[in-house]
């Protein structure tokens, strides 16, 4: 049992991490915020909220950065379903974002015994973890939360217009990619669901699987808590599933789903089946990827290309302003109006001159 | 870069683009802008960046259905910028705004580029020794 006690100053001491795994708009900032709530450190440089959560993120901004400038290395962002490339942990660009991190864990945890750490590309990056974590003499301590797919697909697409079925692949791989680096570790499963259900009895079911007492004994009397997570729980509630694009994708993930829910009390049989998953969805992805990957590409360089011909655009419309400005421009001149009787004259004498020959 | 409508003031300054871009051609200098152009319901229109004059264009009425272009001079130290197009273009719109029926091309000397840049304008030489664009 660990026992924790906040500002403890242990420089020399084995850590703890927490580290949060979940698909964006899973939850994961709320359950992030309630652990944090109970005395875990999250690091002082925290993302600011905005209105897609007006709460917070609860992410360390340095360290999202670096998964950002790492993916874009990769020529990836985090809603790019596509696996990394092979041995991309041994890559220069990752060796690089090992020593960024190791530096942001250095400056914001080397005083702490415990921290959290929570950002949905940790699902995609991981592997680089296991690596950055013992280097800073911390064990990792995982909690997976889970929300169902459909609400996860259409919040994403109500954020940004993301395809329900890159959502779903999005989903499926957050599920299933980290659990060859977290099934031998100390790991909770949790469920939106369960947290909108009874926070309290979820935070106590994550303490008592992570053996971590503090969250355990979860303070009902806490009321500064209670109102910052009841209100946020308000503006989470949970909406009517009703199937987005009855896709064989979406049917998959609501199976799986459907599995994790009813058996996310049975640790044993969990990890059983979604590592049967896993290696369904491995060898899926070892026929899918390449044709993935051509498509992929195929669309950044019609992206590029639209994008040079709405530039292209841009400038003949700005053109067309300047004209148009020219043209205003002499119609208002003092020369144009200064002349206008000379021409009206003109116009005059060449009328007169061809009704005179015309006669 | 901007294009402006020129004042009796720039009359000089006009004169000493004409004198150095035309230097190899005999050209007519301009004595009254507002006479030869503004009172012919033609313009001449000025093309400076950063108050620098780099090109012009000159056009004014032949006849009641013609508008004749005299001058289009971009500077040589600005080619391929499209400043050429950009000065047609606001003497074509004058054009079609005063339904003028055909744009006419009496320019002393027409270079290779000149001429290659009224071509891909769709002028031609239509029964003429001059080209034309009917509008």
């Amino acid at each position: 049992m660990l026992n924790y006690t906040p500002g403890n100053k242990n420089l020399n001491q084995s850590k703890t991490a927490i580290i949060v795994l979940a698909m964006h708009r899973s939850g994961s900032s709320l359950l992030t915020r309630m652990i944090n709530l109970m005395g875990i450190p999250l690091g002082r440089s925290l993302i600011e909220p905005n209105k897609d959560n007006p709460k917070g993120f609860f992410e360390h901004k340095d360290i999202i950065r670096y998964h950002e400038d790492l993916l874009n290395n990769f020529g990836m962002t985090w809603s790019y379903p596509l696996n990394l490339p092979a041995n991309w942990t041994k890559s220069s660009e990752a060796q690089f974002c090992k020593n960024l991190i190791l530096e942001v864990l250095q400056k914001e945890f080397n005083n702490e015994t415990i921290f959290a750490i929570k950002d949905p590309r940790m699902c995609k990056l991981l592997p680089m973890w296991q690596d950055i974590l013992p280097e800073f003499n911390t064990t990792a301590k995982y909690i997976t939360i889970i929300r169902h797919p459909l609400e996860v697909a259409q919040s994403l697409y109500v954020r940004e217009k993301l395809n329900y079925e890159i959502s779903y692949l999005l989903w499926l791989k957050s599920v299933l990619e980290p659990l060859p680096y977290i099934k031998d570790s100390s790991c909770a499963y949790i469920t939106f669901a369960e947290i909108i259900q009874n926070y309290q009895m979820a935070i106590a079911k994550i303490g008592s699987n992570l053996d971590l007492h503090h969250l355990s004994s979860f303070s009902h009397n806490n009321y500064a808590v209670k109102l910052e997570i009841d209100e946020s729980l308000y503006h989470n509630k949970s909406s009517n599933i009703v199937k987005l694009s009855g896709s064989s994708l979406e049917n998959q993930v609501i199976n799986i789903y459907d599995f994790v829910q009813n058996n996310i009390n049975d640790y044993d049989t969990l990890i059983a089946n979604l590592t049967n998953a896993y290696n369904w969805l491995n060898n899926m992805t070892q026929f899918v990827n390449p044709v993935l990957l051509y498509l992929y590409n195929e669309i950044n360089t019609r992206d590029e290309t639209i994008l040079s011909h709405q530039e292209e655009l841009l400038k003949s419309y700005r053109q067309i302003d300047k004209r148009d400005k020219a043209l205003n421009d002499l119609y208002n001149s003092a020369s144009w109006k200064l002349t206008e009787p000379i021409r009206k004259l003109n116009k005059k004498l060449i009328k007169k001159f061809q009704d005179h020959f015309n006669e | 870069m901007q294009i402006r409508v020129p004042t009796r003031q720039d009359e000089k300054m006009i004169n000493l683009f004409l004198d150095k871009n035309l230097s190899h051609q005999e050209y007519k200098a301009i004595n009254n802008v507002e006479n030869e152009y503004f009172a012919k319901n033609g313009a001449l229109l000025l093309l400076e960046d950063d108050k620098t004059l780099i090109g012009l264009i000159g056009a004014f009425e032949q006849s009641p259905n013609v508008l004749t272009i005299n001058h289009l001079i971009i500077n040589e130290n600005f080619p391929n910028l499209n400043y050429d197009q950009d000065l047609f273009q606001v003497i074509l719109n004058h054009a079609k705004r005063l339904h003028f029926d055909l744009l006419e091309i009496n320019i002393p000397y027409i270079s290779d580029n000149l001429n290659n840049f009224f071509k891909s304008n769709h002028f031609n030489y239509a029964n003429t020794h001059k080209l034309q664009l009917k509008i």
